[in-house]
């Protein structure tokens, strides 16, 4: 591209750069914790995921202490349990997860060359939900109420009759918030991918690792809303006495392992593809040429994402599910490797073409591939049954899933924190600590892990808090101490290097590694200077004079055109400018509401419930304020945003991002709701006469008067979208609202008159569930439906600003379908069992 | 706006969308026929051959309409669409394995 069709001349205008300062200038002091903007929500979110990763490495050295030597006493058995299990949550909940998310929402603005992402509010209230409820949910260990039953919480033992306290309770209510907030940030994350890309930055262009979080983001849509679905289940069990997992009362413990490992398995690639995306962005760079075989990389991210679905089972072999079952999964199990090793070989391959020095993120790099290749063979080795049935619950497995976690995605992120953290002050870290870092890393790693395949295969069982001596275990079990604990000096010393660095005075970024994207561009709160349009896959080593055009404000928008804060939009394939997105700003409501949610969550497990609901509230009326200052008629319907380019501002119906943030949001509803349907055909799947002997369907009559009264409801809605401006509109919604609730009432009805018991066996209680959870979509459209009228008699429903109508049309018609369909799955399983 | 990105979409995923059919079915078939209320000594296995036969003819198909993938400016969907494909046929090819070694609910 030559300087003359740059898409804005110079000079540019004077107080252009000033005005755009000040519409992004992050707040100071104690007024910067209401900050929105992705960049410094990612530092945030960051700094408290490798906050979560240290207490529960501590957790985990207190195990290895308590194992290094036979019947020790160093912890008690209960406090053992409490040890692992919280371990093992913190570290996959409340690092893992939150650590690639926060990485995500970090680096992603600046690779795309977007200011920031579409929803910065929700990002806040994602990571205040997250830092707020994780501490809370950690602190259960010091008042002896963690949770003891395994970081996947199996039934029985998780039941009411054999954990009897609020151990589980926090568990299981306390990882709701976390569950919520990667979702929020899996929302943020599809949309920003596919709407904020810079100009000409078409989906074959775009950066792998932006590829490898879509892909994961997706996953999270559809993986998350299994255990959102389990968790409910289990938590209605024990506070109600549902019985769901009750074996006899017609319940099944394997319906909870379906759910959990249907999240669960899913969610070792949700950890892994970030790390891979991380890998394929930082190759190229330290190894100074493009990435071998890019577009079959991100063909093999689909692929994984796809397959890592068919995995769940693969936890349960012993469960008794069956062979030819078991061999289906046992088969996606290896077909998994196929995409996983095309990843692996286009690495190498490109270490091999490249020129490469030994610098610290390089040797994490080799690190990652050596252990993770490791960790994956043993996973082919457990996809064998037989050998499976030999291992499984043993040390052999602990090895197993630490090479593939650690190797798959701590490696990576310690290599991504070396390589990015420049981004942050401008200072690389020290290059001789990091070989000694990386030192005690990888040797400790291998020291404390590598023995535990024996002692598996010896037979030491995992979980258990001591063993007798003379097992042969005593010298591979002191082993991994010392491993882990030359592995934890590793991270200290690394926390020791980081924290020197970070406190050297800020200089500029540059680009450290001659890297190729865009985050290596320079910026300020604003991001970019000017948003960049680009030609190619490897912007900055194709398009050499693109900072200083941007910086000097020659590409897009290199100002406020509102005087708020804007990003461009693009078109979801070919990154065609389309309309202009006026952010929200800075403000306290997300953090009111996160504490609202995090509060009402934990209050309500230690049965402080007119504080929970108090709690509750606060985050309903948090939400409503941060809600009712957006969609409000844009300040001018056209900007422009270059010499030759005007954009429209804001965009309505499907164009909009908030359409797409909703019609997401209900793809995550929809497969909860499918959840609790495959909770229902499980359960009914087991019987051999269904309806069970004292159970009965509701009459015909009812599901077919609820579903017509819904129709009707979505038909009056559809009406109101149309009635936008007229005093009609708030009547025709309201009018809905009646036929929803009369809707609901009618489906109640039918199952209380066919004496629906939800205490007395698992089938009715799964039927409850279905019911249960379409009255809270009557609720929260109750919620919903007056505040549209309240919108619309303040006047903030027009034709420019009509998101909030739009899209609780979409909701409404959702929950007519979800209850249609509801109806037709719960008639439908007795009929087709004959 | 839409550039179509939902035809390019389903484009590019309809090969390992018809591997998670075919899982799905599979799956679905031997937990039904081998649930309590159904549960027969030997299941028929020619709906399992026949779901297999034509997800793998629904791959093969996707290959050679995206035969010229691996030419220089081919567009990325028409490389998903055929990796995808290759990818899939392996799934389905392994998918279908226990078939040839196991009887009924195994």
């Amino acid at each position: 591209m030559t300087a003359g069709t740059l898409p804005n001349r110079l000079p540019r205008p004077a107080g252009e750069l000033a005005q755009l300062r000040a519409a992004w200038e992050t707040p100071t002091g104690w007024r910067f914790f209401k900050t929105v903007n992705n960049t410094n929500i990612g530092l945030l979110y960051i700094g408290t995921a490798l906050l979560f990763f240290l207490l529960a490495g501590i957790l985990g050295l207190m195990m290895r202490t308590q194992l290094a030597v036979p019947e020790n006493t160093f912890l008690s058995a209960s406090t053992y349990n409490q040890v692992f299990t919280m371990h093992g949550t913190v570290m996959m909940f409340l690092f893992a997860i939150p650590v690639v998310e926060a990485i995500a929402v970090y680096l992603l603005p600046g690779m795309l060359g977007a200011r920031d992402l579409p929803f910065p509010r929700l990002s806040a209230y994602a990571y205040w939900a997250y830092a707020i409820g994780g501490l809370a949910f950690f602190c259960t260990l010091f008042a002896g109420l963690a949770p003891d039953g395994g970081w996947f919480m199996y039934p029985p033992l998780t039941s009411k009759a054999y954990s009897p306290g609020l151990n589980a309770d926090f568990w299981l209510l306390g990882i709701g918030f976390i569950e919520i907030s990667a979702i929020a940030g899996a929302v943020e994350l599809i949309v920003g991918i596919l709407f904020t890309r810079a100009p000409g930055m078409t989906l074959s262009k775009m950066p792998v690792y932006a590829w490898a979080m879509l892909v994961v983001a997706v996953m999270i849509v559809f993986a998350f809303p299994a255990i959102i679905a389990g968790t409910a289940l289990l938590e209605l069990e024990r506070a109600y006495d549902w019985p769901f997992f009750i074996a006899e009362r017609g319940g099944d413990p394997v319906l909870w392992q379906h759910l959990f490992w249907f999240f669960g398995h899913p969610e070792v690639y949700i950890i892994f593809l970030p790390a891979a995306g991380m890998v394929s962005t930082m190759i190229p760079s330290l190894a100074g040429t493009p990435l071998v075989g890019r577009r079959a990389i991100i063909v093999a991210l689909v692929a994984v994402g796809f397959f890592s679905f068919a995995l769940w089972a693969h936890h349960m072999a012993t469960a008794g599910l069956g062979l030819m079952k078991m061999s289906f999964v046992a088969a996606a199990s290896m077909a998994v490797a196929v995409p996983t090793a095309i990843q692996v070989f286009a690495w190498i391959a490109t270490l091999w073409r490249g020129k490469v020095r030994a610098n610290a993120p390089t040797l994490f790099l080799l690190g990652f591939l050596f252990i993770f290749v490791l960790g994956g063979l043993t996973g082919v080795m457990v996809a064998v049954l037989p050998f499976d049935w030999q291992v499984h619950d043993t040390y052999f497995i602990v090895a197993h899933l630490h090479y593939v976690l650690i190797g798959g995605m701590l490696f990576p992120v310690f290599a991504a924190l070396y390589y990015w953290i420049p981004l942050t002050r401008g200072h690389t870290l020290s290059e001789p600590v990091a070989r000694w870092v990386f030192g005690f890393m990888f040797g400790g790693f291998n020291l404390a892990f590598f023995p535990m395949h024996i002692t598996g295969l010896l037979g030491m069982p995992r979980r258990v808090y001591t063993y007798a001596p003379g097992l042969g275990w005593e010298l591979l079990n002191m082993l991994s101490t010392i491993g882990a604990f030359i592995f934890a000096s590793g991270v200290l010393l690394f926390i020791v290097d980081a924290v020197r660095t970070l406190r050297k005075p800020e200089q500029d970024v540059g680009n450290p590694w001659h890297a190729a994207t865009l985050e290596w561009l320079p910026s300020e709160d604003y991001g970019n200077r000017s948003i960049a349009r680009i030609d190619s896959s490897d912007p900055l080593w194709e398009q050499p004079g693109l900072a200083q055009e941007v910086e000097a404000g020659r590409h897009y928008l290199p100002g406020t055109v509102t005087g708020l804060r804007e990003t461009i939009v693009t078109s979801r394939v070919g990154a065609t400018p389309r309309y202009l997105l006026i952010l929200p700003g800075d403000s306290w409501w997300p953090l009111v509401a996160a504490a609202g949610t995090a509060g009402f969550f934990l209050l309500l497990t230690v049965k402080l419930t007119l504080v929970a609901w108090a709690c509750g509230l606060l985050a309903i009326a948090g939400i409503i304020a941060w809600l009712w200052q957006s969609d409000r008629p844009p300040p001018q319907l056209h900007a422009q945003v270059a010499d030759d380019l005007v954009l429209p501002v804001g965009a309505r119906g499907a164009a909009s991002h908030s359409w797409w943030g909703t019609l997401i949001m209900l793809v995550v509803d929809a497969t909860i709701f499918a959840s609790f349907v495959f909770a229902y055909i499980h359960i009914s799947m087991r019987l051999t006469v269904c309806p069970p002997p004292g159970a009965a369907l509701a009459a015909p009559l009812w599901p077919l008067a609820s579903s017509a009264l819904l129709v009707a409801s979505s038909a009056l809605m559809a009406w109101a979208r149309r009635a936008i401006g007229k005093p009609a509109l708030p009547l025709l919604v309201l009018a809905a609202l009646a036929c929803l609730v009369t809707a609901f009432a009618c489906d109640f009805n039918g199952h209380r008159l066919a004496g629906l018991a939800p205490t007395g066996q698992a089938w009715g209680a799964t039927i409850a569930a279905l019911l249960a959870y379409q009255g809270l979509h009557v609720i929260a459209l109750l919620l919903i439906a007056l505040y549209l009228c309240a919108r619309a008699w303040c006047g903030h429903l027009t034709q420019s600003s009509r998101a909030t109508l739009d899209n609780t049309a979409l909701i409404w018609h959702y929950t007519t379908l979800q209850g249609v369909a509801g109806a037709v799955a719960i008639h439908a399983v007795p009929w087709l069992m004959g | 706006m839409d550039d179509r990105f939902f035809s390019r979409t389903w484009h590019g995923c309809a090969a390992l969308l018809a591997w998670a059919a075919h899982f799905v079915f599979c799956y679905a078939l031997v937990a039904t026929q081998c649930s309590p209320a159904l549960a027969r000594a030997a299941p028929p296995a020619w709906p399992l051959w026949l779901a297999s036969a034509l997800a793998a003819l629904f791959c093969l198909l996707m290959l050679w309409r995206e035969r010229g993938a691996l030419r220089p400016g081919a567009s990325l969907s028409q490389l998903a669409s055929a990796g995808g494909a290759v990818l899939a046929l392996a799934g389905i090819a392994l998918t279908t394995l226990p078939l040839l070694l196991l009887d009924g609910c195994g």
